[in-house]
């Protein structure tokens, strides 16, 4: 009260003496002003505008660090489970190899994203991936179709821009119920009944570290091209060399094999996927307060000198008049 | 012989999920594949074979460990490994005779 007083004072005498009358007007205790005037004409931003920006950022920093949490938590959940999924696919892998190289005609693009953002690179690195094995494929001969199906939001509004007539199918909110391995099994079904396929490849992040998300592609190719593969030798020529038992035909048998083999590795990859959308999350969120931090920081000090040479100014508007008051 | 058994969720009765990952070394298993019952030894041919669901017993020595397993896949290899896919397993000592019976009363009249 006193210093608003003495402010007003100060003022009425620095209208007297300041070279630019106009201040007396503009800058009256009842308008509020965002830019104050100091003696030499020097502009100083308002306190009120720089403290407003530090309790905004300082609300960004607590929900990043909230989110971080959250995070954490999602991921302990669901690390176990992945860790247990591995063992899932090896044996398919030890028995059929997986072969990214097996030059077929149709192939199809599993891609698996997230539905949430917020999470880093993990998205548009996958994305990149599919679109590079469809760039390949499409390169080694115009017989060869490549077609995608898209797991998750952030997939689908980065495909749909550029490669929205190769989208066979497109399946969104995976992970509104825990997931779990009845749900990738029937979403699995419908892959395979609706897409025609020589080979699947599943693009997505493997979880090899709470910092380390590796983008991986897996191979589950068709019975048939599995036939072919074995009798030309290579890695699965002695596939042969297994009897095959039950059933009436060993194609059956074979296509049994092909799909619970592919719903097995769907399985690993949605969990791993999941896995490293938290551990994208974490790092972001984390990295994000970080920065909050560092602005909030400058931000302080602004807000110091700002309200430093506000008071040194009354002071020097007091001064000044009551020294005209005298001499 | 080497015997892995894998399966995505372990389902007690009271459904809790964990996945097992086994690693035994073993004197035989009798595994429900679709042709009937199927023993597997040491030195078995190498085979890759479906089964439906059914009790898998695993003989240690004198021990028998009897699971209820879902369908899936058994293969077995040259080197006397063998691989167990299974979607469920479950050890026969969590399954209470009583909830099931009375499970299957309900499933059954909802199917109809």
């Amino acid at each position: 009260m006193a210093m608003a007083a003495l402010r007003r004072e100060g003022r009425r005498f620095a209208s007297l003496i300041s070279p630019r009358p106009i201040t007396a007007v503009r800058s009256s205790p009842l308008y509020p002003t965002l830019e104050d005037e100091g003696p030499l004409g020097l502009r100083h931003i308002s306190t009120q505008v720089v403290r407003n920006r530090m309790k905004s950022v300082k609300n960004i920093q607590k929900i990043t660090k909230a989110m971080k949490m959250v995070a954490a938590s999602k991921l302990r959940a669901i690390q176990t489970k992945t860790e247990n999924s591995r063992g899932l696919w090896q044996p398919f892998t030890a028995l059929l190899g997986d072969l990214p190289s097996a030059d077929v005609k149709k192939n199809v693009v599993v891609t698996i994203s997230s539905d949430k953002g917020l999470c880093g690179g993990i998205n548009s690195t996958s994305v990149k991936i599919s679109k590079g094995l469809h760039k390949l494929n499409s390169a080694t001969g115009p017989e060869k179709e490549t077609k995608y199906v898209i797991l998750g939001e952030k997939a689908k509004a980065q495909l749909v821009r550029d490669s929205k007539k190769d989208i066979e199918l497109i399946i969104t909110e995976l992970q509104k119920n825990p997931l779990n391995y009845t749900q990738v099994s029937v979403l699995a079904d419908e892959i395979l009944k609706n897409v025609e396929y020589d080979a699947l490849r599943i693009v997505f992040n493997k979880f090899q570290s709470v910092v380390s998300f590796v983008p991986t592609v897996s191979t589950v190719l068709s019975p048939e091209i599995v036939e072919r593969e074995a009798e030309s030798g290579g890695k699965l020529g002695d596939l042969d060399s297994y009897e095959v038992e039950g059933g009436e035909t060993k194609g059956e048998i074979l296509q049994n094999l092909a799909e619970f083999q592919f719903s097995c590795t769907m399985f690993n990859a949605v969990l791993e996927n999941a896995c490293s959308e938290q551990g994208a999350r974490m790092s972001a969120m984390d990295s994000s307060s970080r920065n909050a931090g560092d602005m909030l920081d400058r931000l302080t000090l602004t807000y110091n000198r700002t309200r430093q040479a506000s008071i040194t100014t009354e002071l020097i508007e007091i001064i000044s008049g009551a020294s005209a008051l005298e001499g | 012989m080497f015997l892995f058994l894998q399966s995505p969720l372990t389902r007690s009765h009271r459904t809790v999920r964990r996945g097992i990952v086994r690693r035994y070394e073993v004197d035989m298993v009798i595994v429900p594949a679709t042709t009937g019952q199927m023993g597997v030894l040491p030195g078995h041919v190498a085979t890759i074979a479906e089964f439906k669901p059914g009790v898998l017993s695993v003989h240690e020595g004198s021990e028998t460990t009897k699971y209820f397993v879902s369908s899936g896949f058994v293969f077995i290899h040259a080197n006397s490994f063998a691989d167990i896919i299974t979607v469920k397993a479950v050890p026969l000592d969590r399954i209470n005779a009583n909830l099931v019976q009375k499970r299957l009363v309900d499933f059954t009249q909802k199917l109809s």
